[in-house]
């Protein structure tokens, strides 16, 4: 009698508690559906995995035109023009190459989810491996395809386009990964408010490191003493000015790297050298004199965001030239803006090469198609033009310097075909530049990789798989002290060697010595 | 035998729902072995090789271990007896409440703060203790001339707030519970206990709470099963990530999240899970056997 009773309370408390959940769970799917855009690319989706099985279903006879599905990163609006330029792409395609194309639309915030999703289940057959693990990761994991094979055979326009470059998508003994043909050398820099430094005088000359920057910070601080000269220091952007190559270990998260300066192969531990204590005591300074923005560790806008809404001066950023730098964010910020260098030196590393990387599925069932049409994506202006830029006279119109502008009535936000973007696909530099570029635009990006300085282990991709639980110790390490340390907001000296000893307590040591002997049998092997 | 006959059409509205249960609850249970296993993209779940626990042994290997395990379940611990204490006393003061539209809407406005997501709710701790723009530091520490605190670099307050915020959303949830469960008893017995003369007090001491004992310990014994999970939301989002009150605030699940956030390693995320779930069930076993003993009929098996 008891017990039944005691069967019957639990009942109704989970009937209660089932009922409530029910009234939260509508509430979130009621939500879900809002964004109309959101809501298309889903669709989109579906589509693609319908047609998907439909093609399986039927087979695949030789000869045959092969359907494969790449996804294509959306960032500001929706690519509401898709079909027009897919249809575009696959009247090129399927008569040079046999092969049809399906683009699958994918908004940025949910680009490295939904991706690792379709990779289990063979859902996409080309895709760029950017914001998502590193390339290494899912070539240890068996998620991407080796591409050596596909490339002799299929390849040769992208071997030759990446000349020494296709070296960095080697994992153990074998290409993993294709890196997009770019200026894949950087400098530190930092991207300034252009009125503010005409008016004070200031001009990008007058910066040439952090100690520069602090005097042109303090000049500006004490003429707008309400403004903040930098925005959130959270984003490994006051790294660059070190100069070191992090060996597959990327934002803070440095255990163990080369210092470029040095050329040489020892890896060394960053946080110990005198180049970061020496960052850290300029970015110190800054806190104490006030000239961040309030309460940086937690302000969440992106460091642009700070700068176009007239909240900071300047921002820290990277690239190949300083003032192409600045000129990247002028349209998106609406404002003018300078950039000057905060060192003089380009370096190019196997991680500043390999940012985007393009791989093929390992599930694919496609995989020459797919190689055949990335080929072509690096290779076939007329297609470049078209995934980069969108359809001549429908989103775009050219001038006679043989730049690019939109076609009329259009903007970056109406146009149907998003072209901000360029920069997503393989080649963008054999394309029509933008307006207000000039027309020799990309080939400053091709020269930049020239005058470029190679770090001494160039095309070495490091393998974590000996140290995992290593990492992800001193990964939390680094999460708990390092933005402390660099806003210095409390005992800096204390917390330093308090974050030093921990980084060597969870294994920051077996980290560095395993680079060291992989760099080691990597280079041996190169002679 | 007639008995089974009658309750045939019961049996039969089971079907869809042990279907969906086994569906979701059963057949991803294979998934399991990922924890022994370095996954492989392109050999699934079957085919990958074993490595046996090395997936385990990251979350030994650094200096907080102990601190991880120690914030996990002490969190849970405080978080049990609080939520029983204040939705035990919010579901009795809603059953005293004799005007029927203030009762509704009480119900409907404890269970608000439920329905807010943790990132809402990060946003809303954050106008209140906010360095620079925060209420707490401008409108009642600096009036009453005390010096601002800065919340989000100071552990030491954090057990507090964490403890208050997870108190305030979830109350109203689990009062709603016990309210369903007091509005069941038996009426006559509160008329008798009031005609011997008892006050409000005593019928809540000698009726109401003997009679809520079974609940509770049903409750208590269900979420002692979790015992070694944590909101996520609760220990990321709301303090806002910052790497000093780590100590105060990581656990299992944040820990797992920093380190493999960039590495995508599926094996050892499944294994973190499986040791969750496994050290779980022995807490939930040892806790029902703990009942049995003292008082048999209240036992959940």
């Amino acid at each position: 009698m008891k017990k039944n009773m005691i069967c019957k309370k639990i009942a109704s408390v989970i009937l209660a508690g089932a009922i409530v959940l029910c009234a939260t769970a509508c509430g979130t799917g009621a939500a879900e559906g809002t964004p109309a855009d959101e809501g298309a690319a889903k669709q989109e989706q579906g589509q693609a995995s319908e047609e998907k099985e439909e093609k399986e279903e039927k087979g695949q006879a030789p000869g045959e035109i092969e359907k494969i599905v790449v996804p294509y990163m959306l960032t500001m609006n929706a690519a509401e023009e898709r079909d027009k330029v897919q249809d575009a792409i696959n009247e090129m395609t399927k008569e040079k190459l046999g092969v049809e194309v399906e683009l699958l639309c994918i908004d940025f915030a949910s680009w490295s989810d939904q991706l690792n999703l379709l990779l289990t289940d063979g859902g996409v057959d080309l895709f760029n491996c950017c914001f998502m693990s590193p390339m290494s990761s899912y070539a240890d994991s068996g998620a991407v395809a080796e591409l050596d094979g596909l490339l002799d055979e299929y390849g040769q326009g992208i071997k030759d386009c990446l000349g020494d470059y296709i070296e960095s998508g080697r994992v153990g003994g074998s290409i993993y990964g294709l890196p997009k043909v770019d200026a894949y050398s950087n400098r530190p820099c930092v991207v300034m408010d252009a009125e503010i430094c005409d008016e004070l005088g200031i001009t990008p000359d007058d910066i040439h490191n952090f100690s520069d920057l602090t005097n042109v910070a303090l000049k500006v601080k004490e003429a707008y003493p309400e403004l903040a000269i930098f925005p959130t220091g959270t984003n490994g952007d006051f790294l660059g000015p070190i100069g070191f190559d992090p060996l597959g270990t990327g934002g803070n998260n440095i255990f163990g790297g080369l210092i470029l300066a040095d050329n040489n192969l020892k890896v060394v531990n960053v946080f110990e050298t005198e180049q970061f204590e020496e960052m850290i005591s300029y970015t110190n300074e800054w806190m104490e004199r006030g000239l961040f923005v309030n309460d940086p560790m937690n302000s969440q806008d992106g460091a642009v965001a700070y700068l176009s809404n007239k909240q900071s001066f300047c921002y820290l950023g990277g690239g190949f030239d300083p003032a192409v730098a600045a000129q990247v964010q002028e349209n998106n910020c609406g404002m003018r803006l300078y950039g000057a260098e905060l060192a003089s030196v380009n370096y190019a590393t196997t991680d500043s090469v390999s940012g985007m990387m393009w791989c093929i599925s390992s599930l694919s069932e496609h995989k020459e198609a797919a190689m055949k049409f990335l080929n072509a994506l690096y290779t076939d202006a007329d297609l470049a033009n078209l995934v980069c830029s969108g359809m001549e006279g429908v989103h775009y119109v050219k001038n006679d310097d043989g730049t690019v502008n939109f076609a009329e009535g259009l903007d970056a936000f109406t146009t149907g075909w998003p072209s901000g973007m360029g920069t997503f696909w393989p080649n963008i530099t054999i394309t029509y530049p933008w307006e207000p570029n000039k027309s020799d635009y990309y080939e400053s990006w091709i020269a930049s990789n020239e005058n470029a300085t190679l770090s001494p282990a160039m095309g070495f991709t490091f393998d974590p798989s000996n140290v995992t639980d290593e990492i992800t110790a001193c990964t939390n390490v680094v999460s708990q002290y390092y933005n402390t340390i660099v806003l210095g907001l409390d005992d800096t000296q204390t917390l330093l060697s308090q974050f030093r000893k921990e980084l060597h307590d969870v294994g920051i040591d077996a980290i560095i010595e395993e680079k060291q002997a992989q760099l080691d049998a990597w280079a041996a092997n190169k002679q | 035998m007639r008995k089974l006959k009658r309750f045939i059409p019961f049996y039969i509205m089971m079907i869809p729902g042990l279907t969906y249960l086994f569906i979701n609850n059963y057949i991803p249970l294979t998934g399991l072995q990922l924890a022994f296993k370095k996954f492989k993209y392109n050999e699934g779940i079957f085919n990958s090789p074993w490595v046996g626990m090395k997936n385990f042994s990251f979350l030994f290997k650094t200096n907080d271990a102990w601190v991880l395990f120690r914030n996990t379940l002490g969190y849970n611990l405080l978080f049990l007896v609080i939520n029983t204490v204040l939705a035990i006393a919010v579901a009795i003061l809603l059953n005293e409440v004799r005007s029927a539209f203030v009762r509704k809407m009480s119900q409907t406005v404890v269970l608000i703060p439920f329905l807010l997501s943790y990132v809402v709710i990060s946003y809303i701790v954050y106008a209140l203790l906010g360095q620079s723009g925060g209420m707490v530091n401008n409108s009642i520490l600096k009036p009453l001339g005390m010096e601002p605190v800065s919340w989000y670099t100071k552990p030491k307050y954090w057990p507090l707030i964490l403890t208050l915020v997870q108190a305030w959303k979830a109350f109203g949830y689990n009062s709603i519970i016990y309210y369903a469960t007091i509005i069941g008893f038996d009426k006559s017995l509160y008329e008798a206990a009031a005609v011997d003369g008892a006050g409000v007090w005593k019928r809540i001491w000698f009726i109401t709470m003997p009679m809520l004992k079974a609940t509770v310990i049903t409750l208590t014994l269900m979420s002692i099963g979790r015992m070694f999970y944590s909101d996520f939301g609760l220990f990321y989002q709301v303090p806002m990530n910052s790497g000093m009150l780590q100590k105060a605030t990581t656990t299992i699940d944040t820990y797992v999240y920093r380190g493999l956030m960039e590495s995508n390693d599926i094996g050892r995320a499944a294994a973190a899970g499986f040791l969750q779930s496994i050290l779980g069930f022995v807490t939930v076993l040892t806790a029902n056997t703990v009942v049995r003993k003292i008082e048999s009929e209240n036992a959940l098996f």
